[in-house]
């Protein structure tokens, strides 16, 4: 369908074929502009009631008292708004989640910061240093994307028992601070790329060391790329399950994702707890949308280097 | 883009084997350079270090010890690799009545879901792209709510994706009887699981969008001018000029979605629990490495290398297709 809108938007721009002539022309112009630009924002209003549909039902259902959970209602059939199901996630006597929060935001947080800083530190030597195997070091690096997580995931169980890393936070984030992920450096290397190297020069002639250098000027340089990648790292950890799920053996109480574990079984419990469960799903969202809405711009940026240099 | 790099660093140490240089000069001056590039090596080394463990540590290691597992019995003990058995964990793939007919299904099912959703994704998301690539008022909110279901936690996603779409208790069913649909199995049958599969991964089409979004704001905007000093028509810019302009996000998106829908796994436990319920209709082959994981673990390795390759395999034949790909100054 918005093939046809390209095609419409053809009907509106002006051709050298059709020189516009005449004051009639342009006001049938402008007329048409205007319809135009109302056809879009009815087809975008229509498909964002679409998009808006899962979290629309989800808020709906977190509001849902127990009694009209079975009902197969979007509203309380009382029709008052119901509250209990988050006051039972927030602070109820046999509620994990806020404490699976905690854990979850602490370590969130560490990696929102680390993961942007270590990547630039590899991606800086990457970029702009010169050493005997670079490329070899870095195409190494970028194989690993291709490298089925799955694999991994029973030897490494190994490793972190013999580390004791088992039942703690470290396997949530430990590994990340070892780089901080293939595509994390490769973008970072892209938009380093972007710096010129005089720039670098100089600041050596004035006898920088090349930390000073990173430190002070690469990485203001790098801004956006490191907030892109400081949400996305954020984001990443918020909603992580499998891996918590594979390493924490004692559940619930220590991740907020694992938190709806408990509500996972299929069987007439989870039916009876979807408001709690949807609640608790909605307190999690809401972070991520605010995210997302602050720093659109950098994230889509940050997305536009994937392909190429800018 | 590499070679750029490769071409780049050559030139420097192709200086020193000039011949013109007196050679008491050279071997002084080789001798500071040397200093010079042995201290630049160390530099260089100490910060990559960081990826360097990291790969070593939490990729080559699990790898390497997958991979020699492959070749055991396997349970699941750190010291005990259990008894050796050679190739028989891939060949039991092929030869064995009851893996073969896992292994070709998982195939299938994985392979059709590929099929469908990536082109699919691609094509989608393009469109909203185009749609909402605009400084039009009000566009920023369009693409926080275009996002929005991917923003949800996936376990969460997942659990309500399961319950909407309940025959009983689900209210899509019943909004759906109200313009005179009913009936929809969902998730409950294996016939209707797959298409409801596909459907709901239509929610996600936002990250697919955000990588067009992004792509299309990078195209030069003096392209589409001269452009329309020629004449050509909007359809015409878009085969032309923004497609082709395009085409590596196209490239990168294609491989890292296929690496991503081979592995799908963790979408598919939340609605329908190992996938094996309905009729294997949704049991993925990633599914099957995990259901072995535990009690078979050698031959879950052995799936999983085969995984591997075909990853790879197919990331190849698409990298190939790269020297169709026009990369812009870059070169």
């Amino acid at each position: 369908m918005a093939q046809e809108i390209v095609f419409a938007a053809d009907a509106v721009q002006p051709t050298p074929e059709t020189p516009a002539n005449g004051a009639a022309e342009k006001k049938r112009r402008s007329a048409a502009k205007i319809a135009w630009a109302a056809g879009r924002y009815l087809l975008l209003t229509v498909i964002a009631a679409f998009f808006l549909f899962p979290f629309f039902v989800m808020i709906c259902l977190s509001i849902l008292p127990n009694k009209d959970i079975l009902a197969r209602v979007l509203f309380p059939t009382s029709g008052k708004l119901y509250l209990g199901a988050y006051r039972a996630v927030v602070s109820g006597a046999s509620s994990n989640f806020m404490k699976g929060l905690g854990n979850t935001l602490i370590v969130a947080t560490v990696l929102t910061v680390g993961i942007p800083f270590v990547s630039a530190l590899c991606a800086y030597g990457f970029a702009k240093m010169q050493f005997v195997g670079k490329e070899i070091v870095f195409g190494i690096v970028l194989s690993t994307m291709m490298i089925p997580a799955v694999i991994s995931m029973v030897p490494l169980y190994f490793l972190y028992a013999k580390f004791h890393f088992t039942n703690t936070l470290y396997p949530m984030f430990v590994p990340s601070l070892f780089g901080g992920g293939a595509t994390n450096i490769f973008l970072m290397r892209q938009f380093m790329r972007g710096i010129p190297n005089d720039m670098i020069k100089a600041a050596q002639l004035d006898g920088a060391s090349s930390f000073l250098i990173f430190l002070r000027m690469v990485i203001p340089l790098c801004m956006p790329i490191m907030l892109y990648v400081g949400v996305m790292s954020f984001m990443g950890a918020w909603n992580d399950f499998l891996t918590p799920f594979t390493y924490l053996s004692d559940t619930s109480s220590k991740w907020a994702t694992l938190a709806f574990t408990m509500y996972i079984d299929y069987g007439a419990g989870s039916r009876v707890l979807a408001n709690q469960t949807m609640a608790a799903g909605v307190l999690m969202t809401l972070p991520c949308i605010i995210l997302f809405f602050v720093f659109q711009r950098y994230l889509i940026e940050g997305v536009a280097i994937t392909g190429m240099k800018d | 883009m590499m070679t750029n790099q490769t071409e780049r660093t050559a030139i420097p140490e192709a200086l020193p084997a000039g011949a013109a240089i007196p050679p008491k000069k050279q071997n002084k001056g080789l001798s500071a350079r040397t200093k010079q590039k042995i201290k630049q090596n160390i530099v260089g080394y100490l910060y990559v270090m960081p990826v360097i463990l990291g790969v070593l540590i939490f990729t080559a290691f699990p790898v390497v010890y997958a991979f020699v597992a492959s070749f055991f019995e396997g349970t699941l003990y750190f010291d005990d690799l259990g008894v050796f058995r050679g190739l028989k964990n891939y060949t039991d793939i092929f030869t064995n009545f009851t893996y073969r007919k896992e292994f070709l299904q998982t195939l299938k099912i994985t392979f059709g879901y590929a099929a469908v959703s990536i082109p699919l994704t691609l094509v989608l998301g393009f469109l909203l792209a185009v749609l909402l690539n605009s400084e039009l008022k009000g566009m920023r909110i369009y693409r926080v709510i275009y996002y929005l279901p991917v923003l949800i936690p996936p376990i969460c996603s997942g659990l309500l994706w399961g319950r909407i779409t309940d025959p009983q208790i689900g209210v899509l069913n019943a909004l759906l009887a109200k313009v005179g649909i009913t009936g929809l199995t969902w998730f409950k049958a294996a016939k209707s699981s797959m298409p409801s599969f596909v459907f709901i991964n239509m929610f996600g089409l936002g990250g697919n969008m955000i990588l067009w979004l992004a792509q299309l704001k990078n195209v030069p905007r003096s392209l589409y001018e001269s452009a329309q000093l020629d004449g050509a028509s909007k359809a015409r810019q878009l085969f032309t000029i923004t497609i082709p302009m395009c085409a590596p996000m196209i490239l990168y998106n294609t491989i890292m979605s296929i690496i991503g829908v081979l592995q799908t796994y963790s979408q598919v436990v939340m609605l329908v629990g190992d996938g094996q319920g309905v009729q294997n209709s949704l049991f993925f082959y990633v599914s099957n490495i995990y259901n072995y994981r535990v009690n078979k673990f050698g031959y879950a390795c052995a799936l999983s290398f085969i995984l591997f390759l075909i990853i790879g395999v197919l990331s190849f034949f698409v990298m190939k297709m790269n020297k169709f790909i026009y990369y812009s100054e870059e070169g």
